[in-house]
């Protein structure tokens, strides 16, 4: 399975894809994250802003995520 | 239900009077199935379809979310030896935008009523009634959450550095139609209730619009699908019902002044809604189980069974707002 790897203030995320699918792991813990429309990706746990990557959307979990 | 009215008007016994009512809920065992039905609606815990947002539910959901709240917070004034008249204020959030030097921060969080920021190290909230660990309520989040204690952080999201603004809201209230064709986060907008719930804005900026801003300019506990977490959630969604009975009132009158219930989505052109949003569907929790809350009055062996075109008119389900013309 093809494998992202990025390393953004002291986190790993990884990310999986197979097929149409995406995981997305940020240290290690996998992160719900949903296809939305127009290309983007919502996760639940930053449920009111969609983002353009899942990139864009791991860093802002390790942003937003208590110290 | 009853008269629902804008928080800036509540005298502090008004205040002291919900913000008891709220506490009580908390220590009854209401409060905390709120944000597991908040879970449940978005399909995150169980797993499944998005029920409450992201469609033409969005705002039919969140009505029943907060009619059966201000039910458990009438009961809840009784057992403090109210008379369970109170209602769910609501936050006109424009109003706040438009206040300068307190930087969008008014009143309505005060220790008196919904406490204030957190604090810049951890966004935990210290003081008011819902901080944790503190005699005033011992506000303790108990679903889902890495912290147990209520966090927020105004405005330091890139992505809503500001509150929603009364041109925004009044953009939003112009549009005609109810909801349009993919049904989803990407109507058009054409959608009154894809505007207004934030996924598309008028403006073109790419930001989140009207409620979902408001979730984000909080942050903290209001950012994932545990936001109930946080109080002032409720006070936010009365604002969102709010505008929803408004734009009601300004679109769909019949001839004979009474509401129709517009909700245009029933799987015509375009394709049906995801499940949970088409007119006649059941909407998630309230579809008949049992009631998991603990005993008490207004509560009875099962939760009602609710569905969409059952919660369409607010008037008929005996609330106003002090802004209904």
């Amino acid at each position: 399975m093809p494998e992202e790897k990025h390393s953004y203030k002291g986190s790993e995320i990884v990310i999986r894809t197979e097929g149409d699918s995406k995981e997305l792991f940020i240290d290690g813990q996998p992160i719900r994250v949903d296809a939305v429309a127009d290309d983007a990706f919502w996760t639940p746990y930053m449920s009111y802003v969609k983002f353009g990557s899942l990139v864009d959307l791991a860093k802002a979990i390790v942003d937003h995520r208590p110290k | 239900m009853g008269l629902r009215r804008n928080q800036n008007k509540l005298s502090a016994v008004e205040k002291t009077r919900y913000k008891n009512a709220v506490l009580d809920m908390k220590r009854f065992g209401d409060y905390d199935f709120y944000v597991r039905w908040h879970l449940e609606g978005t399909g995150m815990d169980p797993p499944g379809p998005n029920r409450a947002h992201m469609g033409p539910a969005f705002f039919p959901w969140h009505r029943q979310f907060l009619i059966s709240f201000e039910q458990d917070l009438q009961a809840a004034d009784r057992r403090l030896g109210g008379d369970g008249s109170i209602t769910v204020p609501y936050w006109d959030w424009t109003y706040d935008n438009g206040r300068k030097g307190s930087d969008q921060r008014g009143h309505i969080w005060n220790d008196d009523f919904m406490g204030p920021n957190g604090r810049s190290s951890d966004q935990r909230v210290m003081t008011g009634p819902f901080a944790t660990g503190v005699p005033a309520g011992n506000w303790i989040l108990n679903v889902r959450t890495t912290v147990d204690y209520l966090e927020r952080s105004f405005g330091t999201s890139p992505f809503a550095g500001s509150l929603p603004t009364k041109n925004e809201m009044e953009a939003a209230l112009r549009i005609d139609f109810y909801d349009s064709t993919p049904w989803n986060d990407s109507s058009s907008l054409l959608s009154f209730r894809n505007v207004s719930e934030g996924w598309a804005r008028p403006d073109g900026v790419g930001e989140p619009g009207l409620h979902n801003r408001v979730h984000v300019w909080v942050g903290g506990s209001m950012g994932p699908m545990t936001s109930p977490n946080d109080p002032i959630f409720m006070l936010h969604h009365c604002n969102v019902d709010r505008i929803w009975a408004l734009w009601q009132l300004t679109h769909v009158r019949r001839s004979d002044g009474t509401l129709t219930d517009q909700y245009p989505a029933r799987g015509g052109s375009g394709g049906a809604p995801v499940a949970g949003h088409n007119f006649d569907d059941i909407m998630m929790p309230w579809d008949g189980r049992a009631d998991p809350r603990p005993a008490g009055p207004g509560h009875s062996a099962n939760l009602p069974t609710v569905r969409v075109r059952d919660v369409l008119n607010h008037r008929a389900l005996g609330i106003s707002y002090d802004t209904d013309p």
